[in-house]
């Protein structure tokens, strides 16, 4: 089981598949709210013409604005920090709540939590608890963040907490699925060690189970953030205020270059929490 | 504290997993500080025996007494507390990996204290808790490894963790499982050794379970013999001479060989 997650961390996907499904969706996202596809289907083979100022601007990223601004707009460097800024505190922000409703919820999903040692089963009570705990965490990653993020800022408007509880919904659920298969894989030899020397439930918990789970879920943990750091980026389609929110903006308004100055911060953003994430996980398993 | 009942009985006790009968003890009475060899050939059922005394196993008929008292009725925190009173070292050591010494050696208090003050002894070890679990690995020899991940220790080193863990229980009896199959049979004589020092010091009663035979007649005042699930010997372990070792690891009745 160990092997298998490690493998399938190992195999998570890189930075820059990541940038590109992000590309992807930035495209199609603002393609559709500028009704491209109509526009070019009216004005016939101006797609390709497009296309090759998209990718030439990608060479020549803006480090002022391309039009002309109201006196007194903060310098477009300054817009670029303060979007890295938002896209940073709005993933620390979901991942935080996430951390603080998963880790919990994880607790309860754990099978190990529910077992009692006298039956060796499950009670009647128990299984109710524990099946609606997974219900509950199954349902929570089950809907991605961007549709509960949809639904959140339809319902709440574009207020900053609508945005971090919306990912930190299936955040949570992720986590809280995680952690319980490492609690469930923890030394059962070490756990019952303890029980029988006299230590109860909570306390070999505490002094076995927690233990062995701890180092993996820290690592685990970095990972969804850096996750959280695009996810943040992508809300900005729904405008709130990250680079996202630019990014839709500059395209709107045909700023190919402004465009790349804000995907190139992005990619910088995303490739050094992996660089932070990765020294963090080598240390760990060393 | 009943002065003077023994300090374990059993009394008919019968231990079966389903309908498999693995263990059969009509009457067995162990003394405050006795030390104990419990032998036999492999699945006579020394550790079920030592499991039942170590109260990590209720038996399916009969009954267990500590200190006179029967035990099953025992349950919450009554339970843990005649546990805490019961250290085991177990075959497979069943440290908590990825931990230090430290971490390990302190786990041993869980069953001595109160909820919140265990949790704060493995988090933030006192002064004097620290120096109380040195103190016990310096009696074992490896003080110097305190600090360091049990991962990383040889078999013996670990083994001797878990000695240290049973110790800090402060308890009243060491119950002892095959304790020289994780070390290498020179270090066995030294292990089985120091168990009877640590139990004479402390006047602990000791039961350890044993497949080397003569190590036993050597080293313990008294064995007890299992063949398949049966009490078959008990007595000082002058008994146990070449003609009860062959009886005893005599293949059992209707088994024929291979």
């Amino acid at each position: 089981m160990r092997d298998a997650q490690a493998s399938a961390r190992g195999r998570a996907p890189s930075a820059s598949f990541w940038l590109a499904t992000f590309l992807a969706v930035a495209a199609l996202l603002a393609a559709a709210r500028l009704e491209l596809f109509a526009t070019l289907h009216a004005l016939g083979n101006v797609e390709g013409e497009l296309l090759a100022r998209f990718a030439a601007a990608a060479f020549t990223p803006a480090l002022e604005y391309e039009s002309s601004v109201p006196a007194g707009t903060m310098p477009l460097y300054w817009k670029v920090l303060e979007g890295l800024r938002a896209t940073l505190g709005f993933a620390l922000a979901g991942l935080s709540l996430a951390l603080l409703f998963g880790l919990p919820l994880g607790v309860l999903c754990a099978r190990s939590t529910w077992r009692s040692e006298a039956r060796g089963a499950f009670s009647t009570a128990a299984r109710a608890l524990w099946f609606a705990s997974r219900a509950l965490a199954v349902g929570l990653r089950s809907v991605h963040e961007l549709l509960w993020a949809a639904l959140f800022l339809a319902a709440l408007g574009a207020s900053p907490l609508a945005a971090a509880v919306a990912l930190a919904l299936p955040y949570a659920g992720t986590l809280a699925k995680v952690f319980s298969e490492l609690l469930d894989e923890a030394d059962e030899r070490a756990v019952r060690a303890l029980e029988h020397g006299g230590a109860a439930r909570w306390q070999s918990f505490v002094a076995a189970r927690l233990p062995g789970a701890l180092p993996d879920l820290t690592v685990y943990a970095f990972y969804r953030f850096e996750c959280a750091l695009r996810s943040a980026a992508v809300l900005g389609f729904f405008g709130v205020p990250t680079l996202g929110l630019y990014i839709a903006q500059a395209f709107e308004n045909q700023h190919l270059r402004e465009l790349w100055t804000y995907l190139y911060a992005l990619l910088l953003l995303v490739l050094a929490a992996e660089r932070w994430s990765g020294a963090l996980r080598r240390r760990l398993s060393a | 504290m009943n002065g003077s009942a023994p300090h374990f009985e059993l009394r008919e006790l019968a231990v079966s997993y389903g309908a498999r009968e693995v263990l059969r003890v009509p009457q067995l009475a162990l003394e405050r500080g006795s030390l104990a060899a419990i032998v036999g050939p492999s699945g006579a059922g020394k550790t079920t025996l030592l499991r039942v005394l170590g109260l990590a196993l209720r038996p399916s008929a009969g009954e267990l007494r500590l200190d006179g008292r029967a035990v099953p009725a025992l349950r919450g925190r009554a339970l843990r507390a005649q546990r805490a009173a019961l250290g085991f070292v177990h075959q497979e050591l069943a440290l908590v990996p990825g931990t230090s010494v430290l971490h390990n050696v302190l786990c041993g208090r869980l069953g001595r204290s109160t909820a919140l003050g265990a949790l704060r002894t493995l988090l933030y070890p006192s002064r004097a808790e620290r120096s109380r679990a040195h103190a016990l690995l310096e009696r074992l020899g490896i003080a110097e490894l305190l600090y360091r991940d049990v991962e990383q220790l040889s078999g013996g080193e670990r083994q001797r963790v878990a000695i240290a863990r049973a110790l800090a229980q402060e308890p009243e009896a060491l119950l002892v499982d095959e304790p020289i199959a994780s070390v290498d049979p020179a270090r066995g004589r030294a292990v089985l050794e120091l168990l009877l020092e640590l139990a004479r010091e402390r006047g602990l009663t000791l039961v350890a379970s044993l497949h080397h035979v003569e190590l036993a007649r050597e080293l313990f005042p008294r064995v007890i013999g299992l063949r398949a699930g049966s009490l078959a010997l008990d007595g000082p372990s002058e008994l146990l001479d070449a003609r009860a070792q062959r009886e005893l690891f005599a293949l059992a009745p209707g088994a024929g060989h291979a």
